[in-house]
Formats: structure tokens, sequence, C-alpha cells
């Protein structure tokens, strides 16, 4: 059976026109119940001290504002509640960057033998710290920031069956979101632009509906989950577009450690015009979440099982974490983790990792400004390939917070996925206010 | 590219309870018997329990007030409710409502008798529940002068102890013993503490650093009665000798048997938390 090909974004544009209107509708809401606002304000600025692998991309330096805001109101007596998040970014410098999406937009209901949730949601699944692999309910906006742990809202009904025997969770998701990705202009991109034209398996396209259904629960020292989604995938493949002309999906081209060297895929990327095209497959993944928490250590596993994207494959994280309290005779306390992430198909994953190996620490000051500093390295043994990752926080007030970032990229080799933002090492403060 | 190795960047640290304080009420009896000052703290100890049991449940409101030596004040508000189990099983919820950059988190703590406590951490910034390990006790709680292990469950089997005599504090009778921690993690070599013989409330702890120096005072005031069973107090003052530094817990609108069930201390409970 041979996929066509269509490339309608009215459907895409349709969800859009929903959300928007929902959020219109939402707004006054306030108006109508007593509830609580609550919020932030952010001011980011970005230094890149290597020139960008493509002339196109911005330069040296950049800077950005986001906000985000939070309407929750509770109605205690029927243990329902509304909550409402809508998020926003402009960035001058990066098209796709600018943007306004809502985090939330839900009723919830709460009884003693469920829980009911219908609207726009934020659910993560989950144990592990350097990959997130089973995490698939919502879409990573990934324009925002490349780590992914920022989600644009989903659209569901949700029910949660409360048992004595574990949680058994069941999503209803109407209405596919598109990753964000980093503009023609922005640093973190493809080696050639992707285009606005998205590409489905499904024949509805984004109007597709997705299952998903999640066990979890715990016993003793183990929490356990597992899941299965049914639906379209989050992460795209990119199929390459040159001359009007899309390849299928069907071929070997689609964007991965295995083609991105090769001779054609050099040759494509210097033809004018050439564009990739996300394309989004229907896939299943049965997913397994297993954490040990001992009276220190504490161990974890995810492991997936997916298959439509469209070989079948597995990928797996596991590692361990552990406390070092009151080091140095101090207050401080060191968190380190040393984790490994493996993947069935090797350098032919569209995944950035594969065998890899992340180490890392946090350490946590306890003080009254809480002052954290965490240092993370994945390490590609094969390849020596590093991307390294410290951060620091600081509450510089009450309402005020500073966040400092360091992300490098070295010995990066030229068939590693990564190898587009090799130039696109950053140092980023982001100054965030709170009201 | 995931690399924040740890998404908690949230006060309590990935540590531990803060169950209630509420069972720092201590309280011994006038025992009889003779019996060594061993068995006479234990007994004073364990009564002092058996006296609050059957609260069934409590909520609390927490302001605390951070002072440096420079008296500068910090405020952090916070939540607290509580549900008693079978078999002395209590499990608490704290909710933390600032510093703002912290709102929304929560923290759930199984506490028992005879294993140890089972948490759960709630980090919004994620929207993640994330179970944690109890390490971490002695390290400050919210960088206040509390550590961890003076904001969770003051059980009887944490301590071993030892009844030290009689003594009068500002006017009242008291019985002082002292206690030592069994968890070899803890910040303290021994606490001394004072307990009104009246109503078994304890109303001053000294805290003793490893090396056995003084480096804590805790002092409880503003005790109230409850369904004419619980005391509870308004206001504690941990002052730290060593660093000058102080901070005052006010505990408000404290209110009992509110019909909390379990429900109410599970991980979709912790999510909803606001």
């Amino acid at each position: 059976m041979t996929r066509t090909l269509s490339r309608t974004h009215d459907s895409h544009l349709f969800i859009r026109r929903v959300l928007l209107l929902i959020a219109a509708w939402v707004c006054l809401i306030p108006a109508a119940f007593a509830g609580e606002w609550q919020g932030n304000l952010s001011l980011e600025g970005n230094v890149f001290p290597s020139s960008p692998y493509d002339p196109d991309q911005l330069g040296h330096a950049s800077w950005s504002v986001s906000g985000e805001a939070e309407y929750a109101h509770e109605w205690p007596e029927s243990k329902a509640q509304l909550v409402f998040t809508p998020y926003g970014r402009w960035d001058p410098y990066d098209e796709e960057r600018t943007h306004l999406d809502i985090r939330k937009l839900y009723w919830m209901k709460a009884s003693e033998r469920y829980e009911l949730r219908l609207g726009i949601q934020q659910v993560f699944w989950g144990v592990t710290e350097s990959m997130h692999l089973v995490d698939i309910i919502n879409q990573m906006d990934m324009a925002d920031d490349i780590s992914g742990d920022r989600k644009l809202g989903q659209p569901m009904a949700n029910l949660t069956l409360v048992n004595p025997w574990g949680n058994l969770d069941f999503y209803v998701m109407p209405g596919f979101r598109r990753r964000t990705l980093s503009g023609e202009h922005g640093r973190f991109r493809t080696p050639v632009p992707v285009t606005h034209e998205h590409y489905y398996e499904a024949d509805n396209e984004s109007m597709h509906v997705d299952l998903a259904a999640r066990y979890s629960h715990y016993f003793g020292s183990w929490d356990i989950a597992i899941s299965q989604f049914s639906g379209t995938s989050r992460s795209p493949r990119f199929l390459p577009q040159v001359l009007g002309y899309t390849f299928p999906p069907e071929g070997t081209f689609s964007l991965s450690g295995a083609n991105i060297n090769n001779f054609w895929f050099d040759l494509f990327r210097a033809l004018p015009g050439s564009k990739l095209a996300p394309y989004y497959d229907l896939i299943n993944q049965t997913g397994v979440e297993l954490q040990w928490t001992g009276e220190k250590l504490v161990w974890k596993f995810e492991g997936i099982w997916r298959s439509g994207e469209p070989r079948t494959y597995a990928a797996a994280v596991t590692g361990f974490e552990y406390p070092f309290n009151s080091i140095f005779k101090s207050t401080k306390d060191l968190y380190v983790f040393l984790e490994y992430i493996w993947d069935s198909r090797g350098r032919e994953s569209y995944s950035l990792f594969q065998n890899d190996i992340f180490v890392g620490g946090r350490l946590a000051f306890n003080d009254t400004q809480s002052t954290t500093v965490q240092a993370g390295w994945i390490i590609d043994p094969e390849s020596g390939g590093i991307v390294t990752s410290l951060q620091a926080d600081r509450r510089l007030r009450e309402d005020l917070k500073l966040a400092v970032e360091l992300r490098m990229f070295s010995g990066i080799s030229a068939d590693s996925l990564l190898t587009f933002v090799r130039k696109d090492d950053l140092v980023r403060a982001e100054l965030t206010w709170y009201f | 590219m995931k690399n924040n190795c740890s998404p908690q960047k949230v006060e309590p640290g990935t540590m531990t309870v803060a169950l209630l304080l509420l069972t720092v009420l201590l309280v011994p009896l006038t025992p009889t018997d003779a019996e060594t000052p061993q068995e006479k703290g234990l007994a004073i100890a364990q009564e002092a329990w058996n006296r609050d049991r059957g609260y069934g449940d409590q909520v609390a409101e927490l302001v605390m007030i951070l002072r440096n030596r420079n008296n500068d004040e910090m405020r952090r508000e916070l939540r607290i409710k509580t549900l008693e189990g079978e078999n002395d099983a209590i499990r608490a919820l704290v909710i933390f409502d600032t510093p703002m950059d912290v709102r929304g988190t929560a923290l759930l703590t199984y506490s028992y008798k005879d294993k140890p406590d089972e948490q759960w951490l709630f980090i919004p910034s994620v929207n993640r529940v994330k179970r944690i390990t109890g390490s971490g006790q002695s390290g400050p709680f919210m960088g206040s002068e509390f550590a961890f292990e003076d904001m969770g469950s003051q059980r009887v089997e944490k301590f071993t102890y030892k009844y030290l005599g009689e003594e009068t504090l500002d006017g009242t009778p008291c019985h002082k013993l002292e206690r030592y921690p069994e968890n070899k993690e803890s910040g303290y070599s021994k606490q001394e503490a004072w307990l009104d013989q009246e109503h078994l409330r304890v109303l001053k702890v000294d805290y003793y650093d490893k090396k056995g120096e003084l480096l804590k005072t805790l002092t409880i005031s503003g005790y109230q009665q409850y369904l004419e069973r619980h005391w509870r107090p308004a206001r504690m003052e941990m002052v730290n000798h060593q660093s000058g530094k102080s901070t005052v817990l006010e505990w408000k609108n404290i209110q009992f048997k509110t019909g909390l069930t379990e429900r109410d201390f599970d991980q979709n409970a912790l999510k909803n938390a606001r």
C-alpha cells in the first residue's frame, strides 16, 4: 500500500482557529468566577560564540521575551477545577520562535474513584533524566527550547480510574500539534530549511484522533507504569524536497545519521531551493517505566517498542541517581546521575541520541536563594562527540530569578545528526519576574 | 538534548518530608514505677504521642519568617494537610505557595512506624511527579534554620531517650529529657527537650551538633487546644547559635476533621494541589 502524499495544512489551520476561539472565550471566564491569576515574564539573552553553519542564520547574539500566565479556579465542594495557562514568546530574530500557545485549558472533576479532565493539558510520563522516551502525549515546543522540556498544549479527554490496584488512565486526543522548529534564520536548525508543508500518514492528517492508555502504580520501593499509544507520531521524519518534488516516505531518503554525510545528501543540499518537509507517521508505541527508590540510591528504566516509523524499533534509557548530602560539612547536597541511552536502529535512528552515556550532577546549595548548579554531559563513545550542558539558577529577589546556561557541542562527527548544530554552542542568561 | 539533569528546581530539593510539626508535642506522663531513665524517657515520649492520636485529619497554613544576622527578613508560605492512617501511618501533603518561583510545588509523604518514608514530589514547571528518596534529612528546609528532620514527624521510634529530671521553665514545671536520633544521617548528636508536666507539650528543645556543641534552640509558644484534646502551638522559633540566624514558624487556620480521605493524599491529588 502506498501512502498518498497530500499536503493540506487546512486541517491544522482549523485546529489553530478553534484553539484561538476557545482562548478568546476563556478570557471572559475570569469575569464570571473569582479565581486567581499568576504568572511570569522572562527576558532572555543569547550569545553564540561561533558563526553559524549557514550565513542566513542569526549571528552571534540575540534576545527574546516570553511570558506565561495561569488562571485557576477551584470548586472545593464538588472537587472541580478550571485551569487556563496561555504562553507566548516574541523573538525578533526568528519568526518561528515568535508564537502563542495554550499550554493548559481544562476543566477537571475528581471523585473517590475517578478523575475526568476535558480540554488542553500537559501530561508527563517517565522517570529518567537524560531522555524522556516514554513521554509522548504532548508535542515538544522545540523552537522555544531545544531541550524538549517545553511542551505544546494537547487537546484531550482524559479519564483516570483510581483503583486500589493502581491508576488506569485513558486519553482521547483529537487535534494533532505539529512540532515547532527553529525558523530559517534561527539557530538549531537542519542544514536545509524546513518547509511549512507538513505531511501525514493519516488520511485525515492533523484531525486524526490519537488514543492512549496507561497503568501506573507503586509497590513499596517500586514505581511502575505501562503505556500504549496509538496515533500520529510526535517526532517527524524529514523528507527531502527538490524543485517542488517531495520524496516519498516509503523510501530510504528521510534524514537520519546514516545519510547525513553521503553524496546524495550533499548534492541535495547544494541544489537551490532544497527543503526538508516534516512527515508524521502513524505509530504504535508500548512504553515501560520502572523506578526503584532505595534509601539513597535510585534506579530508573524507560523502554519503548515502537512500530510504524516505518520500521519497528526498540529504545531504552536506564541509570542511577545518588545523593551526597551535606558535602564538605556544608549544607549543600550533590546529586549525581549516570544513564545509558540505547536505540536499536543505531546510526539509522532519527533520534539525536543512540548508544550514548549521560553523566550529570546537580549541586543544591539549600540557601535562601535556592541556588543550584547543574552539569550534564551526553557522550557518544563511538564518535567521541560530547554535548555539554551547564546551568546555574539563583533567586535574586523574592519575585526575580536568574538562570545562566551553557550548551556546548564538541567532537561532533560529520555523520552525526547533531552535525548541523555543532556551530550552535550557546551561552544564555534568563531573568524571570514572577507576579 | 534533554540534559537538565534534574528538573526539580524546587525549594525542598529532593529531600524529605515536611510532615507535621504537630508531633513535636512529645509528652510525658508522670510515671511512678521504678524504671531506668531510658525507660522513663521513652514512656513519656510514647504517652505524648498516644495522647495526640485520633485527630483524624488536619489542615493548616504555615508562614516561615527567615532572619539573617542583619535582621533582614524573608517570608515563605506553605500549606500542610495531614491524615492519620491505620497502624500509626501518617500521610502528609505540603503545598508551597511562596516564593513565587516554587508556587504549586507539592510534596507527598507517607510515613510509617516500622519502615522508611515514601515520598513523591510534584514539579509544576514540567508537570512531573517524581518519587524521591528520604535522604538529606539534616539539610535545611527551604533555606531556613529548620532542618528537614525537624519538620518531619517526630515519631517515637526515631529516637532513644533518657529522662533527665524535673525542671521549671519560665515558671512552668517541666520534664526534661534527652533524645538521641536513631538515624545515622541526622545532623545532631542529641536533643534536650522540655515538656510541661500537665499537658506534656514540648516548650523548648536544644539541638546539639555532631561535635556535641549547642547548635540551635527551638522555643514553642501560643499553645491552643483543639477538639478538647489536641494541643497546637501558634509560634515556633528556631535560633541558630552558631550562625546567628533564626526562623519563626507561624501556624494559622488550623482545622481538624475536615473530612479528608486517602484520595486527598495520592499521586493524583499531588498533581491537583493548588
